[in-house]
């Protein structure tokens, strides 16, 4: 059973791109999220000169004062949000009917509910094993009003994270290279900007980057399969939602290889064979010929 | 205090203090008045963030420790995130806000004994605390799973 009908490219013969656009303006989302590092970097350059900090190689401003850290955030979002206003206006289109586009109304919206159980299951069947295996410690880390507030957000941040992260790296950057390069290509590039995507700014940790990779095969392949961004917005929700509610009570005992790190539990072995038996469960469901 | 998990060595100008507490939170002023200029130049972490200390002590980036209690510091050994031995060997000095009383009159035995007994009584309640929210934990874990598998299973049938 097929539940949604699958973006077409360049290589599909008799079909229709879903996402038109001219030749000149294909490889036009690449470099526009390509823009984005430079811009960042520039950004935290005049910052910093500014503030009288001498400038820095790589992005990162952890260790800044918090106006300095603000700025240089919004810097960040700014840039993100240029791109997704900037790309559908370069195509001639308006932003509002391009993401409107990608995110058909009626049935094809389940899909988003169905992504988001998915990962909730998938994340709470590996939590349970790592709590009989003794991998994850559950207790109260935090005060009960942070907890409370925390809970609150959650959802709205889940939401907010997955929605503009899946706008910028499906509905821009997939969109346009599926438009530029066969199918299995598109999705490879689009993966790995995702993934080098979350290791621009100075990072704690390097050797997520694998499960990174998974994810970002995961979700693009979620966006090729249904043509919508409404399943890859609701397993990257699901996962947010999922690691940020339960953040104030987990605490990772390891080792690192089975559990990940942190924020990061699908970065471990677990982790990855989780991300990769999560794709191909969804592949019946949503996969060309399923 | 002279308990024994503090060698009496000189500590270096440049020797840096690690407190484990909340520097919000409630014991935070007693903490800054015993630390006393130290003060300054401590390094705070959140009792969530055990890990965290552990790592800059090992590392040699510490050398100065001080925790609310013995508990405090008990619930780091036996969560398997402090490795005293390796601390003793590197030197580092452990304070306490509120030292175990018997570890008052100087008397190393006494002292040990304090540990010993706290270390008992602490590991006894710990694993009780543990065994409960591992339950509880995996309560709420199976309720997640089987709600969400529910909605796997019935959420395609929605979209026919």
């Amino acid at each position: 059973m097929t539940l949604n009908t699958p973006i077409a490219t360049p290589g599909d013969s008799g079909e229709t791109p879903a996402v038109a656009g001219d030749t000149l303006s294909r490889m036009t989302a690449l470099l526009l999220l390509l823009a984005v590092p430079p811009i960042m970097w520039i950004g935290q350059t005049l910052l910093l000169r500014a503030a009288g900090f001498p400038a820095r190689r790589r992005i990162g401003a952890h260790d800044l004062p918090e106006h300095l850290r603000v700025a240089n955030r919004m810097v960040t979002q700014g840039a993100i949000v240029a791109a997704l206003v900037v790309y559908p206006l370069l195509r001639g289109e308006s932003p509002a009917a391009y993401y409107l586009r990608l995110l058909p109304p009626g049935r094809p919206v389940w899909a988003a509910w169905h992504g988001l159980a998915v990962a909730l299951l998938f994340l709470a069947m590996i939590h349970l094993a790592w709590n009989i295996a003794g991998c994850v410690q559950f207790s109260v880390r935090q005060r009960r009003a942070r907890i409370v507030r925390r809970l609150i957000t959650t959802p709205f941040s889940a939401l907010l994270g997955a929605g503009v992260e899946e706008l910028l790296f499906r509905g821009v950057l997939l969109a346009g290279l599926l438009e530029s390069f066969p199918r299995p290509a598109a999705v490879a590039v689009g993966a790995g900007c995702f993934a080098g995507a979350h290791y621009v700014r100075e990072v704690k940790r390097y050797w997520t980057l694998p499960g990174h990779l998974m994810l970002g095969l995961c979700l693009c392949l979620a966006f090729v399969w249904t043509g919508s961004l409404w399943l890859p917005i609701g397993i990257h929700a699901g996962g947010i939602l999922a690691i940020l509610a339960a953040r104030p009570f987990v605490r990772y005992a390891g080792p690192a290889w089975v559990t990940g790190a942190s924020i990061f539990p699908f970065a471990g072995v677990v982790g990855i064979a989780a991300l990769a038996i999560l794709t191909a469960s969804l592949r019946p469901w949503y996969g060309v010929g399923g | 205090m002279n308990a024994p998990l503090r060698r009496q060595v000189e500590t270096p100008a440049s020797a840096r203090v690690g407190v484990l507490a909340d520097p919000r939170g409630p014991d935070a002023d007693a903490f800054r008045a015993k630390l006393g200029s130290a003060a300054k130049e401590a390094q705070w972490f959140a009792p969530r963030d055990a890990d965290d200390l552990a790592r800059e002590v090992d590392s040699g980036a510490l050398q100065d420790l001080y925790f609310k209690d013995l508990r405090s510091l008990l619930d780091g050994v036996l969560e398997g995130v402090y490795n005293l031995r390796r601390w003793r060997a590197q030197g580092v000095r452990i304070e306490f806000l509120q030292p175990p009383e018997s570890a008052a009159d100087e008397r190393r035995a006494a002292a040990l004994d304090a540990i010993l007994s706290g270390l008992s009584e602490a590991a006894r309640e710990w694993h009780q605390v543990r065994r409960r929210r591992r339950a509880t934990a995996g309560v709420l874990l199976g309720i997640v799973a089987v709600l969400a598998a529910a909605a796997v299973t019935l959420i395609p049938l929605a979209m026919r």
